[in-house]
This record gives C-alpha cells, sequence and structure tokens, in this order.
C-alpha cells in the first residue's frame, strides 16, 4: 500500500499537469457512472415515456413487410407488446436489440413460406436434378 | 389426416392450453415457459398460416389495446379436425415410444 502511494500522487500530479488528458479521463469516468445508472431509471415503468415505447421504426417496417397482410396487424401488435414489456423488464436500448434479433429470426422461416408457396424450391430442385448425370 | 410438425403440435398444445385466449404472444410465452424453447414472432406466424390454411385453426379479431398500438388481437381456437390431427399425431409418438429401453435418464 505504501508502495502505490508515491504512484498514484504522482499520476494525480500528472494528470493536472495534463489537463486534456484529466479531463477526458473524468469525462469518461461520469459516462460510465451514468451508463451504470441509466437501465434502472429505464426500468421504472414511470419513467419510460411516450417516446421510449415506440419500436424501432426500420425494424418495424421490414417485419410488417415479411408478414402477410392477413396476419400484418396482429403480429406487428404482437411485436409492439412484446418491445412495450421489454422496455419495462430490461430498458429500452436493451428492448431495441432484442426487437431486431426477433425481427431477424422471422424473415428466415417467412421468406421461407413464401419461397415454397412460389414454388421456387421445387424449382431449384428440378433444375439440379436435369444438372446432374 | 395432415402431418404436424413439432412446432405445430407445441403451438396447437398451447392454443388448447390457452383456450379461450390463445394469441400470439400468449402461445409464444407459453412454449417458452413449457417445454423452454424459443420462436420468433415470424417463426409462430408462419406455423399459424400453415395450420389456417389446413384448416386445423381457426382465427378471430380480438379488441385493440394501447400497448399494442392500436391493433387487434387475434384469438386463435382449435378446430374439430384440428384436435383430432393433434391426437392422431401424439398418439403415433405415444405408441413409437411406448416399451423403448432409455440408456440416459430424462433430464
Amino acid at each position: 500500500m505504501r508502495s502505490l502511494l508515491p504512484e498514484s500522487r504522482k499520476l494525480v500530479r500528472y494528470l493536472g499537469k495534463n489537463f486534456v488528458l484529466g479531463f477526458t479521463l473524468t469525462a469518461l469516468a461520469a459516462k460510465e457512472i451514468v451508463h451504470f445508472f441509466k437501465p434502472r431509471r429505464a426500468a421504472s415503468t414511470t419513467e419510460i415515456d411516450e417516446q421510449d415505447r415506440t419500436p424501432p421504426a426500420v425494424a418495424e417496417f421490414i417485419a410488417a413487410l415479411c408478414t402477410k397482410r392477413r396476419y400484418r396487424a396482429a403480429a406487428i401488435g404482437d411485436k409492439a407488446e412484446t418491445f412495450t414489456q421489454d422496455c419495462k423488464d430490461y430498458g429500452r436500448k436493451r428492448a431495441v436489440r432484442m426487437y431486431w434479433a426477433d425481427t431477424i429470426a422471422s424473415v428466415g422461416p417467412i421468406a421461407w413460406h413464401v419461397l415454397k408457396r412460389l414454388g421456387f424450391v421445387a424449382f431449384i430442385v428440378a433444375a439440379a436434378k436435369r444438372m446432374l448425370p | 389426416m395432415e402431418s404436424l410438425g413439432l412446432l405445430d403440435q407445441l403451438i396447437m398444445l398451447a392454443i388448447l392450453r390457452q383456450h379461450p385466449s390463445a394469441y400470439g404472444v400468449s402461445i409464444k410465452d407459453e412454449i417458452e415457459g413449457r417445454a423452454n424453447r424459443s420462436y420468433s414472432v415470424g417463426a409462430i406466424y408462419a406455423a399459424l398460416d400453415r395450420l389456417d390454411e389446413k384448416g386445423l385453426i381457426s382465427a378471430r379479431k380480438g379488441e385493440p389495446t394501447a400497448e399494442r398500438g392500436g391493433r387487434r388481437k387475434l384469438y386463435f381456437t382449435l378446430t374439430a379436425p384440428g384436435q383430432a390431427s393433434l391426437q392422431q399425431s401424439l398418439r403415433a409418438v405415444d405408441v413409437l415410444r411406448k416399451g423403448i429401453r432409455w440408456k440416459v435418464a430424462p433430464s
């Protein structure tokens, strides 16, 4: 401990002389502290404003594009409901990530379903059969 | 009789358990909670569409809510052919499972 004290004093003196470095490190530390307390604030239901409850527009658009018209409103509504709950439970930042993850995972099965309906898979299989000797 | 995949079976069982208020989110939560399997909303709706086209389930519109952005829920129920198809599918698995001596204990 004694051996560390002169070193820390040296560091403080050094940072005092180098104002820019000291200021940057202090700002970074402050940012980390704010970031640490941010999810707890967002998890409170009372502090989530209307803006926070809006799902990411681009992800919502992609999800809507990939869903059949018959189920579009219901599927987007389900995702919005899950998003609102995730905002309350985990905070907006994580909820947005989860919304995007679900959207990306949704594209695969729906695209496969559409391709099968279009007969695309049958076309590929037929073409492969023709190419084989 | 229609052949059913695992996801089809899980969805149909979840609909039966949630009857009469089974909709997308509740079906997804039921499967996650009981079967410990996670599916995306898109995968759930793709399967629901497939089952609907086969006439195994039917859908009715529900009430719109603010947390859903004013969009209506779609409630799903199993039709009589759906119940028959699910029972037959599960029975086939039970028949195959019966009498097997497992070397590994179920987790």
